[in-house]
């Protein structure tokens, strides 16, 4: 007898099950009477939404993001051609640490300053003008080795050093060493016969005071600060240093006043007559600066530079090669099928979870008389007692069956009182090695294998 | 859309005239643009030549029902009504559980063709599985990019009980044929009725003769007997809670049924008739009236979508029910889980209603878990477990005993061993006379 025949018989059904990949077959064009299905010429409803309404109803976020995206390109590019150089000494910087006020009032007055960031800027300018130059010189960062500074020494007719240090000072000037900071004073005053010094009268405090190690008849030290440190101090320019293109007659300024130059301090004292009075006296002004493109030897190779052109190329191809596999692999096959699963409850949880309160607060008493009652219940089916035969009376039978004494049994079964857990033990396999004997000696055969009835 | 491994392998080709390229004429991203634009033109020249996998009727036949563990052929009959040809895949998105073959077909159909995609349905859970959607992924020509739509095309099976137990089925009627027609001492009395007349033969109790028919007749005749027939047979299955534990990997609910089937498909041919009920707080499922072969397959239509509900069985409406099926002296089988006496109070309370009126059977599965549990004593765990297994057995012993004091019978078995056992129990009380 069978639970139900399946409906009606379906037409094309081959007997065997599809394999893999379901078994296709045609059926024939629509209408040619194919069995199964009527001639279905009306499309399927489509769930997947047309391309037009994902593009109509992402519309707007996507307006948003474009919209924040150029609203963020304007902004950074408005910005960034704003970005204040705040280089010290620059001429280019407004800042307070900048010197485009020195810089504009030296152009206002018909001097040609140029800005020069790397040698070849500079010798082109000292070029330009024919070697009547004054080259300023500042580099706090020390790009320049000792050949380039040679070469910065035979630029132009002056050579005004910016706060120098002991390295440029050894190849441009070698009697004047730097002598510290100056002492603390509102003001120091020329003391010394330099025009421009005598114009300016007194300066606020210079920044790096120098000495004379090996005081020659040309020099000049103006501005002492205390002791023999000056904050200017002028020698005669080295005609050992290098073939540059100007006179080698000129002289070397060591120009401690840093403050004079900037926006800042230009206009403290006589700053202004000091520092326009040193850097005016020829038509051009180069403002050299060296940059990191003048380091000797250019800069290390980097590994950028060393890679060949196509790597950074294939990288990129590989992450679109990443986002396409992920596209491929990720692309959901249609929506997820739901299925309410059934809830999986072991009925012997409920015996389990006693089992484990029983172990957790020792309760062998309790244990013991729930395996006695067990055992008891048992030999008096085994037995045919009465139902309600009393512990006494199972005893007795047991012990008559059994052959061991009455008081023994009586003990197992009922009397001795568990006082630890390795009395639980023993009594427990106690009980069971009675059953056992009980029901060798009243089936008088192999122990008990079956179960106890529930 | 989307897109193929295809199209993955053919952008991870640009490496070679990236690197070839590049290295010959210092063209690298000139070169990784042409190729990434390259890829851009023939997907979307894929997706235009790409057939609409919206222009397709979609046609399915299902089986309606089918038995659990066993196998059918669901067909699904794809027409292309658009104007290419379609070279796709397609997802019938049948649900997990109803075991089928493959969710993934390729195909191939030709401008106003059809095609048929028959997968093999094996289902392994009971009840009511689906397929909503048909899912279609449509190939361009290149084979690079696709174009997908999910199209609605709704399908079930009803999956029906195993009904594993009817393997005990013709040993059973063996049985309750050799009661027809026994010699009437053995069983006549009440439950029986006169079956015919037949020659006397060596061994037939002499007190059966019936002295009238063998006047007229030449030879002796004896009067036999049968068990009566046309017997009320209502079946109450518990549907609640407490059905849904699994014993033996198999939920009580399933045992149920196989016992219910088999009680039923025994019934039927001994000429009883049955009625079946399932209840929890309200009516689940119900047959009344059937017979025969209708009897057991409309039982196990009512019983494929039914699972037990987390709710408590509500035992004070099922005199009720039987009422309502009949007034007539029945056997009525309940078939439920006998628990702590706790829990199994309310079964206690009704029983008596029922037994006043009625032959009340109840059955319910005991875990071979515990019964084994309670025999195993190795070490300290062990016999605390025992000792929870001796007290769980105690409580069912309890509640069968109220139970069996207040007139009904009761069969606790293993979840394999109960449909027998309740078939068992029916012949004997059939063979008794008792019905």
């Amino acid at each position: 007898m069978t639970a139900a025949p399946p409906a009606a018989p379906v037409p094309p059904m081959p007997s065997a099950p599809a394999g893999p990949g379901g078994l296709v077959e045609p059926v024939g064009p629509v209408g040619s009477g194919s069995p199964g299905a009527a001639a279905v010429t009306a499309s399927a409803v489509a769930e997947t939404p047309r391309l037009r309404t994902t593009a109509r109803r992402w519309l707007f976020w996507v307006v948003v993001v474009v919209a924040a995206v150029v609203f963020a390109v304007i902004s950074v590019l408005l910005t960034a051609s704003g970005a204040p150089d705040a280089e010290r000494f620059s001429i280019g910087s407004a800042g307070p640490s900048g010197s485009e006020a020195v810089a504009e009032v030296l152009r206002q007055q018909g001097v040609d300053v140029v800005a020069a960031g790397t040698m070849a800027e500079a010798v082109a300018a000292v070029d330009a003008a024919d070697g009547d130059a004054t080259v300023l010189f500042i580099d706090p960062y020390g790009y320049l080795d000792d050949d380039q500074l040679g070469q910065v020494g035979g630029l132009g007719s002056e050579l005004v050093l910016v706060e120098p240090g002991s390295a440029e000072l050894s190849v441009f000037a070698p009697a004047v060493a730097p002598a510290g900071a100056a002492e603390e004073a509102d003001a120091v005053d020329a003391g010394c016969r330099l025009p421009a010094a005598e114009r300016a009268g007194d300066i606020s405090r210079p920044t790096a005071t120098y000495r004379m190690i090996d005081a020659g008849a040309d020099s000049v030290t103006c501005f002492r600060s205390y002791d023999d440190a000056f904050g200017v101090v002028q020698v005669p320019g080295d005609a050992d240093a290098g073939s540059g293109s100007g006179s080698d007659s000129g002289t070397v300024t060591v120009f401690g006043a840093g403050d004079a130059l900037t926006n800042d301090g230009v206009l403290l004292r006589g700053n202004a007559a000091l520092s326009l009075g040193v850097l005016g006296t020829h038509p051009t002004l180069v403002w050299y600066m060296p940059t990191y493109a003048d380091v000797a030897g250019g800069p290390e190779p980097t590994i950028g530079e060393l890679t060949p052109g196509w790597v950074t190329p294939v990288i990129l191809l590989l992450l679109v090669v990443v986002v396409a596999a992920g596209v491929w692999r990720g692309r959901r096959f249609g929506p997820v099928v739901v299925e309410n699963l059934p809830v999986t409850v072991r009925a012997s949880e409920t015996m389990e979870g006693r089992a484990r309160l029983y172990a957790k607060q020792s309760a062998h008493v309790r244990a013991l008389d729930a395996l006695r009652i067990g055992t008891i219940s048992r030999l008096t089916v085994a037995l045919a007692l009465p139902r309600h035969a009393s512990v006494v009376d199972v005893s007795r039978a047991v012990a008559s069956v059994t052959g061991l004494p009455v008081d023994q049994v009586h003990d197992t079964l009922v009397g001795a009182l568990p006082r630890s857990e390795a009395d639980l033990l023993a009594l427990s396999d106690r009980l069971l090695v009675l059953e056992q004997a009980v029901h060798r000696a009243t089936h008088d055969g192999p122990p008990a294998t079956s179960s106890p009835s529930g | 859309m989307t897109v193929s491994g295809r199209l993955v392998a053919l952008l991870a080709v640009g490496v070679v005239p990236i690197v070839w390229l590049g290295e010959l004429y210092d063209s690298a991203y000139a070169v990784l643009l042409g190729w990434l634009g390259l890829m851009v033109v023939l997907v979307v020249v894929d997706l235009v030549l790409a057939a609409s996998p919206r222009r397709l009727a979609v046609d399915r036949t299902v089986p309606a029902r089918v038995r659990l563990g066993e196998t059918v052929a669901s067909t699904l009959y794809l027409t292309n009504t658009g104007r290419r040809t379609l070279r796709a895949v397609v997802r019938d998105a049948w649900q997990p559980s109803a075991g089928a073959s493959t969710t993934r077909s390729p195909v191939v159909i030709p401008r106003g063709e059809r095609r048929a995609i028959t997968i093999a349905l094996t289902p392994f859970r009971r009840g009511e599985r689906r397929t909503e959607r048909v899912t279609v992924r449509s190939f361009g020509p290149l084979g690079l990019a696709a174009r997908q739509a999910t199209l609605r095309a709704p399908g079930r099976i009803r999956v029906l009980p195993p009904f594993n137990a009817r393997k005990h089925l013709p040993s059973r009627l063996a049985r309750l044929r050799e009661l027809d027609g026994r010699a009437s001492v053995m069983i006549r009395g009440q439950g029986t009725e006169f079956d015919s007349l037949r020659e006397y033969v060596r061994g037939d109790d002499v007190r059966s003769i019936d002295w009238r028919a063998t006047a007229r007749h030449s030879d002796v005749m004896v009067r036999t007997w049968r068990p009566e027939r046309d017997r009320r047979v209502v079946i109450v299955i518990d549907t609640g809670r407490t059905q849904a534990a699994r014993i033996d990997d198999e939920p009580r609910i399933d045992t149920s049924f196989e016992s219910a089937l088999l009680l039923a498909a025994l019934a039927t041919r001994a000429g009883d008739r049955v009625d079946l009920v399932a209840y929890d707080r309200r009516l689940r499922g119900r047959v009344h009236g059937a017979s025969g072969p209708e009897l057991l397959s409309r039982m196990v239509d009512v019983m494929a979508p039914i699972e037990p509900d987390l709710i408590e069985m509500d035992w004070t409406a099922v005199p009720g029910l039987v009422r309502q099926v009949t007034t007539q002296r029945s056997l009525v089988v309940l078939l439920t889980a006998i628990d702590a006496p706790g829990i199994s109070r309310e079964l206690m309370s009704i029983v008596p209603q029922l037994t006043r009126n009625h032959l009340v059977v109840v059955a319910s599965v005991t875990d071979p878990d515990v019964v084994a549990g309670v025999l195993e004593r190795g070490d300290r765990d062990e016999v605390y477990r025992a000792a929870a297994a001796e007290r769980a057995l105690l409580d069912v012993a309890r509640v069968t005993t109220v139970l069996k004091r207040y007139g009904a019978d009761v069969i606790t078995a293993a979840p394999a061993d109960l449909p027998p056992a309740l078939a068992d129990r029916y012949i004997a009380l059939k063979a008794a006379g008792r019905l």
